[in-house]
């Protein structure tokens, strides 16, 4: 359990350096890949997962928290959970033509919060990191479980 | 629970989002602003797309250009002051036909819309081709031009004024002294132009764009789809923001000038000291104070996250005089992500709900 807390204050640190600067313009990290492996002594285990943290821009998709596996520890990580709760922008229709109307003209629509925010095309949003990428880029290391 | 380790190495995995920058804003000092929400405006049901940016005039009544997601031509342009609502439709103009509305700017007396429109009733039936095929539709057999169509504050609409032919308009603003400014592509000449047009539609002049305000023209094929997205895609970034008696000129996405162009046409450039690596995502209407929302280049938007504090935009009070940062307002309370406008010292946001009741959001 010591251990446990120890990667989760390292990791910790390394999304609060940023969160601190969130207000005076720091980028939103998206994905971070991080490595683990075991303190000596203990089954060997070296392996990296990718982390997902919502950007502020996460419009239309409810991220819900969950836990990756990282040498069997769990980190703190994020996956889609569902469309936005305003019921028209749900429609891939509607998707469509939002993505065509806001590469000439600024529009913010209502997040899954009520909050306006500025539209982001579809496509970017597409979570596709955990069950793809990770696995095509570390080979016979086995997919970190993503749940909750 | 297995042990694991300290070994831990955090890296940005995709090239899209950059690394953390600190702004330094050490010596520029904090302010903050603490939101309360107000009750649901009655009646007002507010789509969940607006068109940025919001307008505010100096009697503190908010204006949304909102458009109804499964028509994005539907656009309504919604006032709302003092828990009370009212709506302003291109609809209402009865003596133009066909009527695309593009923008609008309101002031406490007048709201005037920026059209395309013909005068021609008649219609005639053209063969139309699309990818989804044929289709005879009705096209109107008069000319199309631009428009600014007048409504007074209660939405009665009061007429209509011609614009120069030879543009694209895309924005308007009301200047104190009656004029309009009008933002324009100007396809002879391949370049953005800003015309300040008299209260009878007669040109009365035209302010003189700086570089930083020029670039992105197309250099295609004047007529290629490619060009025409182009110049849409620069003239959407060139908008205007009410200041006292004054409106500000400036650029979405960029770090500056701003064009102070007052009542009797002067026009005085500003250069601003954005936040190290910020562009203006937003000039807010204001009526004693430059205020800049920015934001960091490839970060797409506010507050939507589960993770509240994790925003990377930032509010900053300009000095009007040398464009220096004097303040950095920091929000707590209801925080609202993306403040609207200022009206003589309070702070405006709106946000809404899955049933679509509006809630204004304000900070002293």
């Amino acid at each position: 359990m010591k251990v446990f807390r120890a990667v989760s204050l390292m990791l910790g640190a390394s999304m609060l350096a940023c969160l601190l600067h969130a207000q005076s313009g720091c980028s939103q990290a998206n994905t971070y890949y991080i490595t683990c492996q075991n303190q000596p002594g203990q089954p060997t285990c070296q392996q990296g997962v990718y982390l997902t943290i919502p950007s502020s821009s996460a419009y239309g998709i409810n991220m819900a928290p969950g836990y990756v596996s990282c040498c069997g520890t769990n980190i703190l990580s994020y996956y889609a959970a569902g469309g936005c709760q305003i019921a028209e922008l749900r429609n891939p229709k509607v998707r469509e033509m939002l993505d065509e109307l806001a590469m000439t003209l600024p529009i913010r629509v209502a997040s899954c919060k009520g909050r306006y925010v500025a539209y982001t095309p579809t496509p970017q949003w597409t979570p596709q990191i955990q069950s793809t990428s990770f696995r095509n880029l570390l080979p016979g290391q086995g997919g970190a479980g993503v749940g909750r | 629970m297995r042990a694991a380790t300290v070994l831990l190495a955090a890296t940005l995995a995709l090239g899209h989002w950059g690394q953390c920058q600190s702004v330094t804003s050490a010596e520029i000092p904090a302010r903050n602003l603490k939101f309360e929400k107000g009750d649901a405006v009655p009646g007002l049901s507010i789509s969940p797309v607006v068109v940025i940016p919001a307008q505010c005039t100096s009697d503190g009544v908010m204006y949304l250009d909102t458009l109804k997601p499964t028509d994005p031509r539907d656009r309504t342009v919604v006032a709302i002051g003092d828990k009370k609502s009212r709506s302003f439709s291109a609809s209402g103009i009865g003596d133009l036909h066909d009527v695309t509305f593009i923008s609008f700017f309101p002031t406490s007396s007048t709201v005037a819309f920026l059209v395309r429109a013909t005068k021609e009733a008649s219609t005639e039936e053209r063969i139309v081709t699309t990818s989804e095929g044929s289709s005879v539709v009705p096209v109107s057999k008069g000319e199309y031009r631009y428009y600014i169509a007048k409504f007074d504050s209660n939405g009665n609409y009061k007429g209509y004024i011609v614009l120069p032919p030879g543009y694209a308009f895309s924005r308007i603003a009301i200047l104190s002294s009656g004029d309009f400014l009008v933002s324009g592509y100007d396809g002879a000449n391949a370049t953005a132009r800003v015309l300040r047009v008299s209260s009878n539609g007669d040109p009365a002049g035209v302010v003189a764009l700086p570089p930083p305000m020029l670039e992105g023209a197309p250099s295609g094929l004047p007529d290629s789809p490619e060009s025409l997205m182009a110049s849409a895609r620069m003239m959407s970034t060139i908008l205007f923001t009410p200041y006292r008696d004054s409106v500000l000129l400036w650029r979405i996405g960029s770090k500056g000038p701003i064009l102070e162009v007052s009542a009797g046409g002067g026009v005085r450039e500003v250069s601003i000291q954005a936040p190290p690596g910020a562009v203006l995502a937003d000039l807010l209407p204001a009526t004693d104070r430059w205020v800049g929302h920015f934001r960091s280049p490839g970060v797409a938007a506010d507050s939507s996250s589960p993770v509240e504090t994790f925003n990377g935009d930032s509010y900053y009070e300009i000095n009007p005089g040398d464009g220096g940062l004097t303040s950095r307002l920091t929000q707590s309370g209801e925080v609202p992500g993306t403040i609207s406008c200022e009206s003589d010292g309070t702070f405006l946001a709106f946000e809404t709900d899955a049933d679509h009741h509006f809630f204004l959001l304000s900070a002293r």
